[in-house]
């Protein structure tokens, strides 16, 4: 559940995290009582924006602002207002972690083990200190982001910590230039004992296979998509079943369900390994000073900088400060410090000078991260008016050292269905780590399960999207968004012209594809903000978060903006320094949901301190001053208009500030810890996807996508279009080219580069066409959910099917390479 | 001792001491601190550290190229304007470049984003920016994990062929941009630049291990990934006997330094299966670094070059102080990346010959991505056909099907004296398998690349039908058009 945890944290294990609450609990939770204290009854308008807007009332917290109309009603949130840090991106002055420069600041590398199982017997680092330029040299006593043994015992007596995959650090060299760390590193003799070791998912299977660990091992429930609970079973490198992702399922009886049913369908699918390629690298610099620890980092999520740099180092977290300008992508594996900032730190310290280690292409790639495999069986039982009677899921999948494979929410969760099982299973295999990867777990199940749903629908020659209308129906929020976006996606993408599949006769067939997404709407409780205006009439607003590309600064300034009839430009948004209050996690598309209800509340908070304090100049009710187009006035008297600026001076203070906390959503959640609350409502959308297959050659073009997406209010609707355009180009990336080879033999990665390892490029890109729903669910006082990860979920089943429409052979392996698609079309 | 010398951002700069292989990307964030300038895979690959180059085209007129930093050996710029991102901005007023880009929404989270701007900026001073595809390929060196493109696109669009009264144009106006020479050294390095034929001669009588570097988008890789630190380089770049690119008693003359962005304007009109084959080479930026020496000397079994050459009947022409000698290009490859240059010996040109009467020819190019991506197998066909309808002769050949790019001699074989006909294809594809035994990797297994070896000759019989030399289509953007 908790997808954004660094998964090294070893004090994850002992913070209960949903599914564990659940375990112990032994049973479904008992949902938290939101917004204990002072409340009120609230109207608030409720429903899909130009499809029936009706209001419900929920109780409220009493000081809540008011809520919000619809965006059409209002000046600054859900308008397209420009990123605001757009043109400092455009004229190369951001400043990301990558080019940061400090005077007097070294370059480090690290030794990469080449072996991807051995024991090191010792290291030799003399050649290397006596290297020229050379200030520092650490040897790491713990490596970060991987499970960890149950019984630490097992491995006790082990002078350094055990290789388990090729590319792993065991040593690192700070010096005066890159190129003296370089050829120092180079000097570092390390002896190793090789041990044997596997590094493909159904060779570790295996009963006899090398063991990557030498017993039981955790991986708190945090790890790339899903974790699992503590004290699963583990035999050999299987660790598992998990039969509750994310804490849901199972239920009914599967066998008796199947043996019940009209039709069945059986597959299996198989989706690869995804690296995640941010175009800015894991990296960190470290400046250690007597006086504390500055840590520039290149993160999605400042607060787990400081947390594990504070706990690692024994440091009071006032002592350090992560400061985070710009991040340069992230998509889910840049949570903590990682083994980089360990050693960054560690050499910092020893040589008495800022560090700079960040990772090179290659290492991003093998340590950096990725999406677990996954080899799904899946049983789908169904009585002929297409009502399923069953669902039985078997997943395997290797996130490396790591686990965090389990893909089975989506099975547990988007249909109807009285019987399910999903047994999922991690597979240690020597390799890198995963982390979150973009909608993680989900990207690969709904790519299985929407396959499979098409194949109902074709098997009962039901129209595909009627049949999901069937099915989807639990009512939620994102239940009732797909119901919107099938109908207005299927108008748009031309769904009634649809034929039927491999109508094309000659070797370049084209169809026409759809699937649903489905994301989780989660909340970080732990957020605040802090608004601020200044005697001059500055407005500011503070938080921790970050800003990974999505658009924080500018959201966060147009929330504030609205409370103050001013415009985003005219705000202060400053973010990505610990020092600020505690903001949210840029992963599991929560930042937006967290983030504005907490800005809007101490905006308001703060603008009706100000009306109290300009109501003197005005000579009115503190209640009667309004705020309107860089106005203030007294409301209903537009004679007595006045500048916001000159206002304010007037009023004669220094400074005024409020801080306001994320209140919990209205309805309350399904649970909730510090760090997360899971809404019982989702995330929708639905895509469409057209694609041409040539024959000959086995290329697959995607022509076309129909994105059609909800995230509660939108904020900005051009910044989440952009989103959404975003993670479409990721879901075709990853549904025709990206896929990690491993060298079975030796157990590198073969395509550790950009060269090899291809993403998708602009010549390849879609026309994509974006229509994006305005749900209000009353929930918060800003009612924004969010959308990075729903847009990138049902991509890659949506081409599936609709290369299903075009050739009508299944593909049910990514990634459609042209040889993996001359063998569907052959097979 | 020559110093470094050129132009960063229109100021003059001049260094001593740095080694002759270090990069300009890590010279521009290193040593003068100039971040703009991003890296994102240190190999060509990614276009985040793209750079503007004035450069001088084929004609000898001033042109501004984008490069990607990370493969340009600081050397290679010689007496050459570099611009940087840092350079748009001019007088407190925004570029055109950074004002679409901005409003447009062409960043998330901006890492790609000076990059862009930079490539953007050779579409803005292109004149030639007329149809859609040229933009395809503008922009297709620049990887962005994060904004779908789309954004990007829309402002590479409004600004393409813009040609705006900014530095670069006063800059492209005035200048004359002429190759200088160099003899550079810098701790146990040398890099020489002669200036003419015989300049190059005494360098390399002096020193017959040399290796030569052109584009340097091959050899600096080396550099950049092996971190392998060659001691002496000679660069082909200042002999203008080189650098030319003509007409030639029917066929063409292509100099063997000529960029492939030149030899690819050029190829549009004059040989149409070449400008098929460059059109999905590498990135703008590489291409405009590339060239036809560098891609053949290499001997790579996947240069998409030999193919082409091959199939069209090229003829390498190598030159030393001794003279001049010819050699067919299929004797020209005589190993994995081993040719038939011998010591003090440069590859001078690449004549292709006239094309006969009845010849239908054809380049294809088959990768996973169609952009900036290596081929699995390519393929260059020409095929004569008689008044009567027989083939006369064949000439089929493919890359990344053995360890040269090689000729299919008994499918070739099989097919003259045969009627031109979809059976005789299918009959000769039987021999296909005689002639190559591929090998599997990460780009293709066996079974695929035999497979579409045999699909690319059956496409191309169909391709070929109505027009023997096929152009590529307007706005046409696929690898492979088959039918
Ligand atoms: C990102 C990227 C994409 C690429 N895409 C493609 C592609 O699509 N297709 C493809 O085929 N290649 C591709 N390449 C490979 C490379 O760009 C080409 O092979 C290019 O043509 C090399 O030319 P160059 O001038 O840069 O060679 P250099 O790197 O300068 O030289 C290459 C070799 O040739 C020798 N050499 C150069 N000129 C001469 C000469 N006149 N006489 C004798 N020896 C000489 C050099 O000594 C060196 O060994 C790509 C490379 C990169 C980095
Ligand atoms: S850094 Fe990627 S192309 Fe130069
Ligand atoms: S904006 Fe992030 S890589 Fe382009």
């Amino acid at each position: 559940m908790q997808d954004v945890k660094d998964t090294s944290d070893p004090r994850a294990s002992n913070k209960p995290g949903g599914e564990q609450q659940q375990q112990q609990a032994g049973g479904p939770p008992q949902p938290p009582q939101p917004n204990p204290g002072p409340s009120r009854q609230q109207a608030l308008p409720y429903g899909i924006v130009g499809a029936g807007l009706k209001e419900v009332t929920r109780r409220v917290p009493e000081d809540e602002p008011p809520p919000l109309p619809e965006n059409a009603k209002l000046k600054s949130i859900g308008k397209p207002v420009s990123r605001l840090d757009g043109i400092e991106k455009v004229t190369g002055k951001a400043r990301y972690t990558f080019d940061v420069q400090l005077p007097g600041m070294l370059w480090a590398k690290w030794v990469a083990s080449p072996h991807p199982h051995a024991r090191i017997k010792s290291i030799d680092t003399s050649a290397a200190e006596r290297y020229p330029g050379v200030r520092a040299i650490h040897i790491p006593e713990r490596i970060l982001s991987t499970a960890q043994l149950r019984d630490p015992k097992a491995e006790q007596g082990n002078r350094y910590p055990t290789v388990r995959y090729a590319g792993q650090p065991v040593a690192a060299v700070a010096a005066d230039t890159p190129r003296a760390a370089e050829a120092a590193v180079k000097l570092i003799k390390v002896e190793y004992e090789p041990l044997p070791h596997v590094s493909q998912l159904e060779e570790a299977m295996k009963e006899n296979a090398p063991r990557v660990f030498p017993g039981p091992t955790e991986q708190p429930a945090t790890a790339g998509g899903g974790g699992a609970p503590p004290g699963l079973p583990q035999k050999g490198n299987v660790r598992g079943p998990d039969n509750k992702p994310r804490g849901m399922g199972p239920r009914g009886d599967v066998n008796k369900g199947l043996s019940e049913s009209e039709v069945v369908i059986e597959a299996e699918y198989r989706t690869q390994v995804q690296t995640h390629v941010p175009m800015e690298p894991h990296g960190l610099v470290a400046d250690w000073k007597d006086d504390g620890l500055t840590l520039y980092a290149s993160t999605q999520f400042v607060t787990s900088v400081r947390e594990d740099a504070a706990e690692l180092f024994d440091l009071p977290k006032s002592k350090v400060r992560v400061i985070s300008d710009f991040t340069g992508g992230g998509f889910g594996a840049k949570y903590g410090i990682g083994n980089y900032g360990l050693l960054a730190i560690h050499l910092s310290r020893k040589a008495g000078a800022p560090v700079r280690m960040i990772l090179d292409r290659r290492e991003e790639h093998v340590s950096g991260g990725n999406r677990p495999n996954s080899i799904q069986r899946l049983k789908l039982g169904a009585k002929r008016d297409g009502s399923l009677v069953a669902l039985q899921v078997q997943a395997y999948g290797t996130g490396g050292v790591a686990g965090g494979a389990g893909v089975g929410f989506c099975h547990s969760t988007l249909y109807e269905c009285p019987n399910v099982l999903v047994e999922q299973y991690d597979v240690f295999t020597n390799a890198g780590p995963c982390a979150a990867f973009r909608a993680p777990g989900q990207v690969q199940g709904i790519f299985a399960l929407e396959q499979t749903i098409d194949e109902l629908a074709e098997r009962l020659k039901m129209d595909p999207l009627a049949l999901r209308g069937k099915l989807d129906v639990s009512g939620t929020d994102d239940c009732l968004a797909r119901a919107q976006e099938r109908k207005v996606g299927a108008e748009r993408a031309g769904w009634n012209k649809r034929r039927p599949a491999g109508s094309d006769k000659g070797p370049i067939k084209r169809g026409l594809g759809f699937a649903q997404s489905q994301w989780l709407y989660l909340v970080q409780p732990s957020t605040a903000c802090e608004v601020r205006v200044s005697g001059d009439g500055s407005v500011e607003a503070f938080s921790s978060t970050q800003d990974i590309g999505t658009g924080t600064r500018t959201i966060l300034a147009q929330v504030v903006a609205e409370e103050f009839g001013l415009r985003a430009e005219d705000i202060g948004s400053h973010i990505g320094d610990s020092r600020y209050p505690m903001g949210p996690a840029s992963g599991g598309s929560r930042v937006t949901s967290s983030l504005t209800p907490a800005a809007r509340n101490a905006a308001y908070r703060c603008a009706r301190e100000l009306a109290a304090r300009l109501a003197p100049v005005f000579k009115a009710n503190a209640e009667n001053i309004v705020f309107a187009d860089g106005k203030v006035m007294v409301k209903g008297k537009a004679g007595s208009a006045m500048p916001f600026r000159e206002a304010v001076k007037k009023a004669g203070f220094e400074e005024i500030s409020q801080r306001a906390e994320r209140r919990d959503d209205y309805e309350g959640y399904l649970f909730k810890t510090p760090d997360m609350a899971l809404s019982r409502h989702g995330i929708g959308g639905v895509q469409f996807a057209e694609v041409a297959v040539d024959t000959e050659t086995g290329i697959v073009k995607v022509e076309r996508v129909v994105a059609v997406h909800d995230c509660g209010r939108p904020i900005n609707p051009k910044l989440t279009e952009s989103q959404i355009y975003g993670g479409v180009i990721q879901g075709v990336s990853y549904a025709l080219y990206e896929e990690r080879h491993l060298d079975a033999a030796s157990g590198q990665q073969l395509n550790a580069n950009v060269d090899q390892y291809k993403i998708l490029g602009s010549r390849e890109t879609p026309r994509i066409e974006v229509i994006l729903l305005e749900q209000l669910g009353a929930q918060s006082s800003t009612d924004a959910r969010g959308v990075a990860e729903p847009a990138n979920v049902a991509t890659a089943a949506a081409v599936a099917n609709a290369f299903y429409n075009a050739t009508g052979k299944r593909i049910r392996t990514l990634p459609m390479t042209p040889a993996n698609v001359l063998a569907a079309l052959r097979g | 001792m020559e110093r470094l010398r050129f132009f960063l951002n229109d100021k003059p700069v001049e260094e001593t001491g740095l080694s002759p292989t270090t990069t300009l990307l890590r010279y521009l964030r290193d040593r003068v601190h100039l971040t703009g300038t991003k890296e994102g895979c240190a190999e060509g690959d990614c276009g985040a550290c793209t750079v503007a180059v004035l450069e001088h085209d084929s004609q000898g007129a001033p042109a501004l190229r984008a490069v990607n930093s990370c493969l340009v050996l600081l050397p290679m710029v010689q007496g050459k304007r570099v611009y940087t991102v840092e350079a748009l901005k001019e007088g407190g007023k925004y570029h055109v470049v950074q004002e679409m880009l901005a409003r447009e929404l062409g960043s998330q989270c901006g890492y790609c984003t000076p990059g862009i701007a930079m490539a953007m900026l050779e579409a803005c001073h292109r004149r030639d920016m007329d149809e859609p595809w040229k933009l395809d390929a503008q922009m297709c060196g620049n990887l962005c994990r994060c904004t779908g493109y789309r954004p990007i696109r829309e402002a590479a669009n409004q600004v393409a062929g813009l040609r705006p009264q900014d530095r670069f144009a006063r800059a492209l106006a005035e200048a004359r941009p002429e190759p200088m020479a160099l003899a550079y050294e810098a701790g146990a390095q040398r890099f020489f630049t002669p200036g003419s034929m015989d300049a190059l001669w005494d360098v390399l009588d002096k020193h017959p291990d040399a290796r030569f570097v052109m584009g340097g988008t091959d050899l600096s890789l080396e550099v950049t990934k092996r971190y392998a630190e060659p001691p002496l380089l000679v660069s082909l770049e200042a002999l203008p006997e080189l650098h030319v690119l003509e007409p030639r008693g029917g066929g063409h003359r292509l100099g063997a330094t000529v960029w492939l962005t030149d030899l690819e304007d050029y190829a549009r009109v004059a040989c149409p299966p070449l400008e098929r084959m460059l059109r999905y080479f590498g990135s703008r930026q590489i291409k405009n670094r590339a060239t036809v020496g560098g891609n053949l000397c290499t001997a790579s079994p996947i240069g998409d070059m030999a193919p082409v050459l091959l199939s069209l009947g090229a003829e390498a022409v190598l030159r030393s102080r001794a003279g001049e000698r010819r050699v067919p290009l299929e004797d020209f490859f005589q190993g994995y990346r081993r040719t038939a240059l011998g010591r003090g010996e440069v590859l001078a040109y690449v004549d292709v010959p006239a094309q006969p009467e009845g010849a239908r020819a054809l380049a294809y190019k088959v990768s996973k991505r169609r952009e900036l991506d290596i081929s699995a197998v390519s393929a260059g066909f020409r095929v004569v056909v008689d008044g009567e309808g027989k083939v006369t002769e064949a000439r089929l050949a493919y890359g990344g099907m053995a360890a040269t790019p090689a000729r299919a001699r008994r499918t070739e074989a099989a097919l003259v004296g045969q009627p031109w006909t979809e059976a005789t294809v299918e009959a000769a594809l039987a021999r296909l398998d005689e002639d190559f035994k591929p090998l599997s990797d990460h780009r293709g297994s066996a079974w695929y690349r035999a497979q579409v070896a045999k699909n690319l000759l059956r496409g191309f019989f169909h391709e070929t039908l109505s027009t023997p030399v096929p152009r590529l289509a307007e706005g046409h953007s696929a690898t492979v058009q088959v039918r």
